[in-house]
């Protein structure tokens, strides 16, 4: 990456928030299936370590509110009560289904820049 | 000389790539797993100096993969940091057992993350667990009842280093009629003579006035040295 940025700092973060991104909408609709997956067959751990997974990397990218959801998320799968996910799994939901439209528009805006 | 080698395990594929590039970014060589097998994998093909390890992961989490990589090898030569974004309290049951040399939370600052990893990479780090293992070793020796390095019974007394240019006391422990081990303030090199005055030193060790000594070992103990000393024969 130092290679690739010449030395320059800004555009080696760029790129690396960039890379960050890609690699996050290329995983995303796995780990919202995932998470999904464990709240139907109820399995507190897998959606425990699910939504633990895709707190990290959103919150890696600056998705903090989302992060907090999947927070709560794991916080239930950890305390075994998968029954308690409906508020909260909502709203991931309906986060989801914008969250990687907003992230090509800031990929496009960080590659122009 | 080949730059140091840091092995990234995680299961999520951002959080390596960020690693990864924070590790070159300190001029370090990373190295990927992103699971138990990988890493163990990896482990067998490369001598790393430090393993980045996620906790928790599906199929074997960091506990586990921790306690396969100490039953592996006798004496671990290199060194291990949980790096974890679990919100609660850790197992501390498992984390006294498994004994990683740090724990950092995936929150914390990117140039605090930094410090840290260069911290661990540092000598320090190595006569840290040096210092522990010797200490742990005279433990085993010595009586049971007296834990080291929290100088508690019959083997414990204070001294004061009488030789140096400043005055220095020490806690110290008998760990033989003819040695013991002290924790101080400062460095002492292999083989030099260190003289301590103690009432309780002299007594437990059957000695009169200034008790001659010479440095065996001295390692990092912490933000101190644990030393360990020989007495010299009474002239």
């Amino acid at each position: 990456m130092k290679e690739l940025g010449n030395g320059d700092g800004d555009f080696e973060n760029r790129l690396l928030i960039v890379q960050l991104m890609s690699l996050y909408i290329d995983n995303f609709s796995a780990r919202i299936s995932e998470i999904t997956d464990s709240i139907q067959k109820k399995d507190a751990n897998a959606l425990e370590r699910s939504a633990h997974s895709l707190k990290s990397s959103s919150r890696l990218i600056g998705l903090v509110e989302f992060a907090n959801n999947c927070q709560i998320l794991e916080d239930i799968g950890f305390s075994k009560k998968v029954e308690e996910h409906d508020d909260v799994y909502l709203k991931i939901e309906l986060a989801a289904q914008r969250i990687v439209e907003v992230l090509k528009n800031k990929i496009a805006e960080l590659e122009k820049s | 000389m080949s730059p140091h080698k840091i092995l990234i395990v995680d299961d999520a594929a951002e959080t390596r790539l960020f690693l990864k590039s924070l590790v070159i970014s300190l001029g370090f060589a990373s190295f990927e797993a992103k699971n138990g097998l990988e890493a163990l994998k990896m482990l067998d093909e490369h001598k790393m100096d430090l393993i980045l390890l996620d906790i928790l992961m599906p199929n074997m989490d960091g506990y586990q993969l921790l306690e396969k990589i100490n039953e592996l090898r006798e004496n671990r030569d290199f060194r291990v940091a949980f790096i974890t974004g679990i919100r609660g309290t850790l197992d501390q049951e498992k984390l006294n057992i498994l004994k990683p040399d740090e724990i950092i939370h995936k929150t914390v600052d990117v140039n605090v993350l930094k410090n840290k990893i260069k911290k661990l990479m540092s000598f320090d780090i190595k006569n840290k667990r040096e210092g522990e293992s010797l200490l742990q070793r005279k433990e085993d020796e010595t009586d049971r009842n007296i834990p080291l390095p929290s100088f508690q019974g019959d083997s414990e007394f204070t001294a004061t280093i009488t030789n140096m240019p400043i005055v220095i006391d020490v806690k110290a422990t008998k760990t033989s009629p003819t040695s013991f081990i002290f924790i101080g303030p400062v460095q002492f090199k292999t083989g030099i003579n260190i003289s301590f005055l103690s009432d309780e030193g002299s007594r437990q060790l059957n000695r009169e006035g200034e008790i001659q000594t010479l440095v065996k070992k001295c390692v990092a103990f912490g933000d101190k040295f644990a030393v360990e000393v020989d007495l010299l024969p009474d002239t």
